[in-house]
């Protein structure tokens, strides 16, 4: 991702109210993540796993915070159990945002094939609204509208980000 | 020990506004039969209950949280472990209640059962203060301890 589209993810995040940010490191949205982290007015949270991201998510909410979990296709995999059983169960409002790959046209391997098959399905097996932006002046409108989708539906929405904007 | 003696050893210590999270199973009726408060939340499902009284935690710096743990929960996400060490809120204690076994769906034995110690572990996960106590006297001291250390 270019340091410019890195400075709009987080900028978007900071106009959408989000305070709270559970992390695990990717490289196509590392430079978005170190943003934050560098941000006193996030609470950031490296975690050793995205499920657990997502319930520190969760207790954020609970608590009065505005959180998003920013992952990668491969955290969403492992997320889904507490997306599923807590977030979308409950309707804990988290903004969820995945650097996504595999889409056709994307310059990724054929390790990431894997993410065309799951990402979306799962997102809508998981019932989690998504919106996806490829282009660095459609981020910060998805962005900013899936957390007040969330906030209004009080309920898990994703942002998958792909295409130009993870390019370096 | 039993986990309801040490659940009536903690009640006392909370006022109405700490928060108490508890994970899934008996744990969480048993505490209900003691504490019944709206700042209580029950049934938090398995490996959740840690890592989500930690976003809370962090986001109400003022509050006094009590994580209400189980053996299996905290196996399902030993990763968190580390997170905890590394954040340390001080108004965060997480007390595990270590019965070696998944109690509530049937009782087959967790990794604690064998050779696994828990308390070590949450010690080499950077969690200095992480003690383990097999009586309830000791639960009452160190309890105290965690408590004033924090808020």
């Amino acid at each position: 991702m270019k340091q410019e589209y890195a400075a709009i993810v987080y900028e978007s995040l900071k106009e959408a109210g989000i305070n709270f940010v559970a992390y695990l490191p990717d490289d196509q949205i590392h430079d978005a993540q170190k943003l934050v982290v560098e941000d006193p007015d996030f609470i950031s949270v490296a975690v050793a796993n995205e499920g657990e991201g997502v319930a520190a998510c969760a207790g954020a909410w609970l608590g009065g915070g505005r959180p998003a979990l920013i992952i990668a296709d491969s955290g969403l995999l492992v997320a889904t159990w507490p997306l599923a059983s807590l977030t979308v169960s409950y309707g804990i409002p988290i903004l969820v945002i995945i650097a996504h790959r595999g889409e056709v046209g994307d310059r990724a391997n054929w390790r990431f094939i894997t993410y065309k098959f799951t990402t979306e399905p799962l997102l809508q097996t998981l019932q989690i609204p998504y919106v996806t932006a490829r282009k660095p002046e459609e981020t910060k409108e998805a962005i900013t509208g899936a957390q007040l989708s969330a906030s209004l539906w009080q309920h898990p929405v994703a942002v998958l980000l792909s295409g130009e904007i993870l390019r370096d | 020990m039993t986990r309801y003696e040490c659940l009536g050893i903690l009640a006392p210590f909370l006022k109405d506004e700490d928060l108490v999270v508890t994970a899934l199973g008996w744990v969480a009726g048993e505490w209900h039969s003691i504490r019944p408060r709206e700042s209580n939340l029950y049934q938090i499902n398995m490996g959740m209950c840690t890592p989500l009284s930690l976003g809370l935690a962090l986001v109400l710096p003022h509050r006094r949280v009590i994580a209400l743990e189980s053996d299996g929960s905290v196996l399902l996400y030993l990763g968190n472990l580390t997170t905890l060490a590394n954040k340390k809120p001080k108004n965060l204690t997480v007390v595990v209640f270590d019965n070696q076994c998944y109690l509530a769906t049937g009782g087959l034995p967790t990794a604690t059962a064998g050779v696994t110690d828990l308390a070590a572990i949450a010690k080499g996960a950077g969690i200095a203060n992480a003690v383990a106590v097999n009586s309830v006297k000791n639960f009452s001291v160190f309890l105290i301890d965690s408590l004033h250390s924090g808020l």
